[in-house]
């Protein structure tokens, strides 16, 4: 293989973001992610599989196989050869001359639609400068005033907004001037918010990447509040979902194909941790598959479950500690996420909600499990424990006696009526 | 191809228009108005009537003649709104399935956005009158603060009128608009719009054609009735101190006296003082009495004081909103009927320190901008463009119940927010996303507009995974929310469906039904 040759193909090449990649979402690893994020249509392709955060090869897999299924593009060749191949392409605007975006696609231009040709061609060469710093896209100076900048925002608006081209036969246009419009807009909105406009000039001045997720509070199943405003990579990711090159997939499916049999040794043995942790590799090797994520499913319930009942266990010795209740709680609703109908941990719910007092969760549960297995009896005894503590006496009563129909040695059934006839007996003698 | 109209669907009027010619025009009703009252009735002999047909029968069949629905669209049969309408309205408000108000009137039971479609079809019919052709789209209007539901059940009553309906518009954002079209140069304007139900205050801005909503505030449950029902009151204790009887629970009397209040109101925009004469309004063993009542405007200004200064707390929180001083508002567009009331438009002076700018009809000109908007969209020729804003704020719930914006309302649309969120304990595996919206900090206190659950998270200390939440709002305002966990890919999401207090089918029967009526409807 010549020096300058990777797979099949010229180390030279410029590859950028097809406009018009194709939607079908997978998953993306980390390394993909960085890789595809370094892709800005200036980097020639040596430079991408030294700096991608994979083996050379594996980047010239990825990058073959993006190029093949459309989510990438040659833009051009490095240096000498671009000036020659550059000719024929239609002169772009100055203004939308971003760092290496300099080519139009003519391919994209449909004569069919309800769109003039030049409109489309400005759409195109417009697209091609989106990634530009937001004083470039809005044609602004560095200088400029907010009143300038609004100006700006509005001209482009009225040429991009898609209420523009409502009803009107534009195709693909429609979510280019979508993608458009947007782009303005945040460019709009953070240059006319002096404190984000300062602080995007310090960023750019010391040309430091955004900072990572900070530190963070709380426990529970939502989750915590906004951190921090998207890195490039992350917009990037959000932009453009794409598709594995297959090569690349059949072999990923044997890796995932082999961990899912680890997998099942490890729960075979009881191992659940570590089963789990094996599938969820699998799964990042081949998302698609159904049984993989049924598995991770099934076992992180189970884990949950687990920990759950030894908490639990533990909690009978100190069931006034709340802070213990509430953790038992918390493990018990992740495993109803997995699991909504599952009597037994509904069940358990409702009483560490009782414990704490949460009546009306617990009615939930209660009445869940109920719901569910009515044939089992200590279920009725548990939501006629809810019932009697919320003062809801005939409710209560008929759940205990449908408890102990069903099992006559039910202590807690039998004596919670006979608490309630206590109960009403001293109510009686009180009024 | 044929022609947007622009309906203000008013909670006591309503006005259509269309753009001949490049200039918005209100189509005047065969009667010759140029607004018609938002009203519907079913007559003793089981007939169907709708605007000024349906008030003329107002007074002796108040029981069956409908008026302000649109203070009961989209809202919970529950909610204090519909329970003061209940205790207010002399028709009959029921509890319908979906826990929706419902009315019931000449022995058969209407949704809300069946009487709103009643009346659209009614200016349907009065635009292709007057244009001598069908007309299919529509620009419908509300007011700034319709949530979600109240929007998507007007959008139903469109459909049951037979309309498409190409965009709701903000009332006072269609007033900008046809306001804002003649005008050149860059203004920062002011909607002060007090109608019969509603009160809206927007702050916007427009330099060539680009109108831009800068925010907006107001209350969906003031306007100029309840100033009505401020005489109302004052007359009907006059009377008993007087005369020794009680009005309250005599339904004819009171809307007699409803009926005076407005006219005498109306009358005191332009006089000092304005009598009310109502003979026979009751009588006893005396015989018949009637009323006989002096009203000046120091009097009535006296009842209502507090109301219109009430509307100038969002008026300054608007401003505020909009990053604005009042002395920075270049010009004042007053609209709605209540507006030309001299303490309104003092009140409005005194806050602005510049008095209202003269050149609009109060009651024509949201009705304009709507088909100005319409005719924006559908015609390469109109040179406007309105940067419409989401009504509410749109986020998610997070631990502890708190509610995190990720939209915040008045934000131009088509737009995507994404932002970074966190598990909050040790080895969470999965985090549940519930999309709300409102305003409120408290997650509970806000609209659930759908939920999901992300799942397979790696396990992780807390606050280590990185899971991206990003919502979209497209051109059409249709709402979508994903998340993502950054390190595994792992992707959810859901289109928010707007919900209505209508089904698909439920639409559709009422459409048939109606069609029966069609009729009757025009003879
Ligand atoms: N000359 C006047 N002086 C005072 N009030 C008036 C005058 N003319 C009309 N009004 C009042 O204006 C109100 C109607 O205004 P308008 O027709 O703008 O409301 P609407 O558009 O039907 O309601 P909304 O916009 O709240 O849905 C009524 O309460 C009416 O009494
Ligand atoms: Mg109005």
């Amino acid at each position: 293989m010549a020096a300058d040759q990777g797979l099949g193909g010229d180390l030279r090449r410029i590859i950028r973001l097809a406009p018009q990649c194709d939607p079908t979402s997978l998953a993306l690893t980390a390394e993909e992610g960085f890789l595809l994020s370094r892709i800005d249509g200036a980097t020639p392709w040596r430079l991408l599989r030294e700096i991608g955060g994979m083996d050379a090869d594996e980047a010239d897999l990825c990058l073959e196989g993006w190029l093949a299924n459309g989510l990438v593009e040659v833009a051009g060749l490095a240096s000498e050869e671009k000036r020659r191949n550059g000719t024929k392409v239609r002169a772009v605007r100055q203004r939308d001359v971003g760092a290496g975006r300099t080519e139009l696609d003519e391919s994209l231009i449909d004569a069919e639609l309800d769109l003039d040709i030049d409109v489309q061609r400005r759409i195109l060469s417009f697209e091609l400068g989106l990634e530009q710093d937001y004083y470039s896209l809005l044609s602004v100076e560095k200088s400029a005033e907010t009143k300038d900048i609004k100006r700006a925002y509005f001209k482009l608006s009225k040429e991009f907004h898609p209420d523009r081209y409502f009803r009107r036969n534009i195709g693909a246009y429609a979510e280019r001037l979508e993608r458009i419009f947007k782009k303005v807009l945040e460019g709009y909105e953070i240059l006319s918010d002096p404190d984000l406009r300062a602080g995007l000039d310090e960023a750019e001045a010391v040309k430091v990447e955004p900072q990572s997720a900070g530190p963070f509070s709380s426990p529970c199943g939502e989750p915590a509040g906004p951190q921090r405003p998207l890195t490039k990579l992350e917009r990037l990711r959000q932009r453009m979902p794409f598709r594995i090159p297959e090569k690349v997939l059949v072999e990923r499916r044997r890796q995932a194909e082999e961990l899912f049999k680890a997998a099942h040794l490890s729960e075979r043995s009881g191992q659940l941790v570590e089963a789990a942790s094996a599938v969820r590799v699998a799964i990042s090797f081949d998302s698609t598959n159904a049984e993989y994520r049924r598995m991770l499913v099934d076992l992180q319930a189970r884990i949950a479950e687990k920990k759950a009942n030894e908490l639990l266990a533990e909690g009978t010795s100190y069931s006034t500690d709340s802070t213990q209740l509430r953790k038992v709680l918390r493990i018990l609703e992740d495993v109803l996420l997995y699991r909504p109908h599952d009597p037994g941990i509904n069940d358990r719910a409702a009483a560490v909600s009782l414990m704490l007092g949460q009546y009306k969760p617990a009615l939930e549960y209660a009445e869940t499990a109920v719901e569910h297995s009515p044939e089992v009896g200590k279920y009725h005894t548990m939501l006629g424990l809810v019932y009697k503590e919320t003062a809801d006496v005939g409710h209560a009563k008929k759940e205990f006696e449908r408890a102990l129909k069903l099992d006559s040695d039910d202590v807690e059934a039998r004596k919670g009526l006979a608490s309630l006839r206590l109960g009403r007996v001293s109510a009686a003698q009180g009024g | 191809m044929g022609r947007v109209i622009g309906v203000d669907l008013g909670t006591t009027n309503s006005c259509v228009s269309v753009v001949e010619n490049g200039q918005p025009t209100v189509i005047p009703n065969s009667g010759g108005y140029k607004t018609t009252p938002s009203m519907f009735g079913i007559s003793q002999d089981g007939k169907r009537l709708v605007g000024h047909l349906a008030k003329r029968q107002a007074i002796t069949n108040s029981k069956n003649t409908v008026f302000a629905a649109k203070r009961l669209i989209g809202r919970r049969f529950d909610s204090s709104e519909v329970q003061r309408s209940i205790d207010l309205c002399p028709y009959e408000i029921v509890r319908g399935p979906n826990e929706d108000p419902r009315i019931k009137i000449g022995g058969k039971t209407f949704t809300c956005p069946e009487i709103s479609g009643i009346i659209l079809r009614e200016m349907k019919r009065v635009a292709e009158e007057y244009l001598g052709e069908p007309v299919q789209d529509a620009v419908i209007t509300v007011p700034a603060y319709f949530n979600d539901t109240q929007r998507q059940c007007t959008k139903d009553a469109g459909k049951i009128a037979g309309l498409e309906v190409l965009r709701i518009i903000n009332e006072p954002t269609a007033a900008a608009l046809a306001y804002g079209m003649a005008r050149q140069g860059d203004e920062k304007i002011a909607v002060y719009d007090l109608g019969g139900g509603t009160f809206d205050i927007s702050i916007l801005e427009m330099s060539d054609g680009v109108v831009e909503v800068l925010a907006t505030a107001g209350n969906t449950f003031l306007g100029g009735e309840d100033l009505d029902r401020r005489i109302v009151a004052h007359l009907v204790s006059w009377f008993e101190e007087a005369e020794g009887i009680d009005l309250r629970s005599d339904t004819m009397a009171l809307q007699r006296l409803k009926d005076a209040a407005e006219k005498a109101k109306c009358d005191l925009s332009l006089r000092e003082a304005t009598e009310i004469n109502l003979p026979f309004i009751a009588s006893d063993a005396d015989g018949p009495r009637h009323l006989n009542y002096e009203l000046t405007r120091d009097v009535l200004e006296g009842l209502v004081h507090d109301v219109i200064q009430g509307t100038l707390k969002s008026v300054e929180q608007c401003v505020q909103d909009a990053g604005l001083t009042p002395g920075e508002i270049d010009q004042v567009v007053m609209v709605g009927g209540q507006t030309r009331m001299p303490l309104v438009q003092q009140a409005v002076t005194d806050y602005f320190g510049k008095r209202p700018h003269k050149g609009v009809n109060p009651d024509e000109v949201v009705a304009l901008g709507a088909a100005v908007q319409g005719s924006a969209l559908v015609d390469e020729e109109q040179n406007v463009l309105l940067l419409d804003v989401t009504p509410l704020s749109l986020g998610i719930s997070t631990y502890g119940g708190h509610f995190a914006r990720l939209i915040e309302r008045n934000t131009t649309v088509p737009v995507t927010k994404a932002h970074i969120f966190t598990t909050t304990r040790d080895d969470q595996s999965a985090v549940k996303i519930r999309v709300l919206q409102g305003e409120s900090d408290i997650a509970a206190e806000n609209d659930l507009l759908g939920e999901f659950v992300l799942a397979g998270i790696r396990p992780a200390p807390k606050g280590e995974p990185e899971i991206e939440v990003s919502f979209d709002i497209d051109a059409n305002g249709i709402v979508s929310v994903s998340a993502r966990d950054l390190a595994t890919g792992k992707e959810q999401s859901i289109t928010v469906n707007s919900t209505s207090t209508l089904s698909d089918d439920e639409i559709e029967q009422i459409i048939e039904e109606n069609e029966l009526y069609e009729v009757q409807l025009k003879g």
